[in-house]
C-alpha cells in the first residue's frame, strides 16, 4: 500500500503530468538511439535528470523501473563523464545525483565532454605520427591503412568535437550573463 | 628482416589494442557498454568483419559476439551482408567512419527541428485546462525553457564554428 502511493506520487507530480514526463523519456530514448545510437537505459536515466534536476538512486528506480543494480551502473557512468555530481542529503546517509549544467551535458548526445577528448586527441595525434614515422616497416602488414585511416578520422572528429563543445562552452556563460 | 617484421607487427596489434581501447573509452561517453563499444571499435578499424574475426579480435566467445551485434543492429548502427566470396556474414558500419561527420552535421540539424516541434506539442499539452495547473506543471515548463536555451546555445555555438559547411566537404572531399 505504502509502496503504491509512493509510486502513484513520485516526487509530487500528478498523473497527467507523469503522462507528459513519459513522452519526455521517451523522446529521449528514441531520438537518442536514432540520431546518437545511445544506449536507451542511459538515456531514459539521462532524460530523467534533465526534468528533474537532483534524484536519489531509489527514485530513478521508482521512477523507470528499472533494478537497483542497473540504476546505479547509469548513475556510476554519469558521474563517471562529470554529466551529474554526487552528493549527500543532509542528515542523512543517502546519496544525492544533481545535474547542475544542462546545456554542457547535451552536447553528448553527439559528442562527449571537452576536456576526456583533448587527452585522446593528444594521444591519437602521436600514434598517427608514430604510425607514419614506421610506416615504411608497417606498411605491409594486414591492417596497417585501415589504422591509419582510423586515427586519422577519429582525431579530427575528436578535434571538432572539443572545439564544440568548448565553443558551446562560451554561449552559455554568454546565455548566464544575459 | 624476418625478426623486423615481426616487430612491426607485435608494435601494431599494440597500437590496435590501444586505438580500441579509445573507442571504447569514447563509447563509455555514450553511454554504452564496453562490450559494445568494443565490436564497434574493430569494425571503425577493419571496416568489414566476420563473427569469427570478431571472436579472434575481440576475445569474446561467439555467442556474445552474436549478441552484441544483433543489438547494434538494432540500434541502426551497422549492417549485415552475405560475403560474395564465401558463406559467413559480413558486417559494417551503417555509416563509415569517414562520412560520420557530415553524416551527424546533418543529422543534428533534423534533430534540433523534432526537438523543437516537440517542445511546441508539450508546451500545447500544458496549456490544456485540465493540465495546466497539475502538480509537477511547472518542472515541465521549466524543462521547456531549458531545453529551448540549450538548443540555441547549440545551434549558435555550431554556426559559429560552420560545423555544418567546410567540414563536411573536406570529410566528404577526403572519403
Amino acid at each position: 500500500m505504502i509502496a503504491k502511493i509512493a509510486r502513484d506520487n513520485l516526487k509530487g507530480f500528478d498523473r497527467e503530468i507523469r503522462e507528459i514526463e513519459k513522452e519526455i523519456v521517451t523522446f529521449f530514448k528514441e531520438k537518442g538511439a536514432e540520431f546518437g545510437g545511445k544506449d536507451p537505459i542511459f538515456m531514459t536515466i539521462l532524460a530523467y535528470f534533465y526534468v528533474r534536476e537532483r534524484l536519489t538512486q531509489q527514485d530513478l528506480q521508482d521512477l523507470s523501473g528499472f533494478s537497483a543494480g542497473t540504476v546505479s551502473k547509469v548513475l556510476r557512468q554519469l558521474v563517471g563523464i562529470n554529466v551529474i555530481t554526487k552528493g549527500i542529503i543532509p542528515g542523512t546517509h543517502k546519496h544525492l545525483y544533481t545535474m547542475d549544467q544542462p546545456s554542457v551535458v547535451f552536447s553528448q548526445f553527439f559528442l562527449p565532454a571537452g576536456k576526456i577528448l583533448s587527452k585522446y586527441e593528444d594521444e591519437l595525434r602521436q600514434t598517427k605520427a608514430h604510425l607514419i614515422a614506421h610506416a615504411s616497416e608497417m606498411r605491409r602488414i594486414k591492417g596497417f591503412s585501415g589504422m591509419l585511416v582510423a586515427v586519422t578520422l577519429l582525431q579530427r572528429s575528436v578535434h571538432l568535437a572539443s572545439t564544440l563543445i568548448a565553443e558551446m562552452k562560451e554561449e552559455a556563460k554568454k546565455q548566464v550573463k544575459k | 628482416m624476418r625478426y623486423a617484421r615481426l616487430n612491426a607487427e607485435m608494435e601494431l596489434r599494440a597500437i590496435e589494442k590501444r586505438l580500441v581501447e579509445i573507442i571504447v573509452n569514447l563509447g563509455y561517453l555514450k553511454g554504452r557498454s564496453r562490450r559494445t563499444s568494443k565490436i564497434l571499435a574493430y569494425l571503425v578499424i577493419h571496416n568489414k568483419v566476420t563473427q569469427k574475426m570478431l571472436r579472434e579480435a575481440a576475445g569474446y566467445s561467439l555467442g556474445t559476439v552474436s549478441t552484441t551485434l544483433k543489438e547494434l543492429r538494432q540500434l541502426g548502427l551497422i549492417r549485415e551482408s552475405l560475403d560474395p566470396e564465401g558463406r559467413e556474414r559480413l558486417y559494417e558500419l551503417v555509416v563509415p567512419l569517414s562520412q560520420q561527420l557530415a553524416y551527424y552535421s546533418v543529422a543534428m540539424n533534423r534533430y534540433f527541428h523534432e526537438w523543437k516541434e516537440f517542445l511546441e506539442q508539450l508546451e500545447s499539452e500544458l496549456r490544456k485546462n485540465h493540465v495546466a495547473k497539475k502538480k509537477g506543471a511547472e518542472e515541465i515548463r521549466h524543462f521547456i525553457n531549458k531545453m529551448r536555451v540549450v538548443i540555441s546555445i547549440t545551434t549558435d555555438a555550431m554556426g559559429r564554428l560552420q560545423f555544418t559547411k567546410p567540414e563536411i566537404q573536406r570529410e566528404v572531399a577526403d572519403k
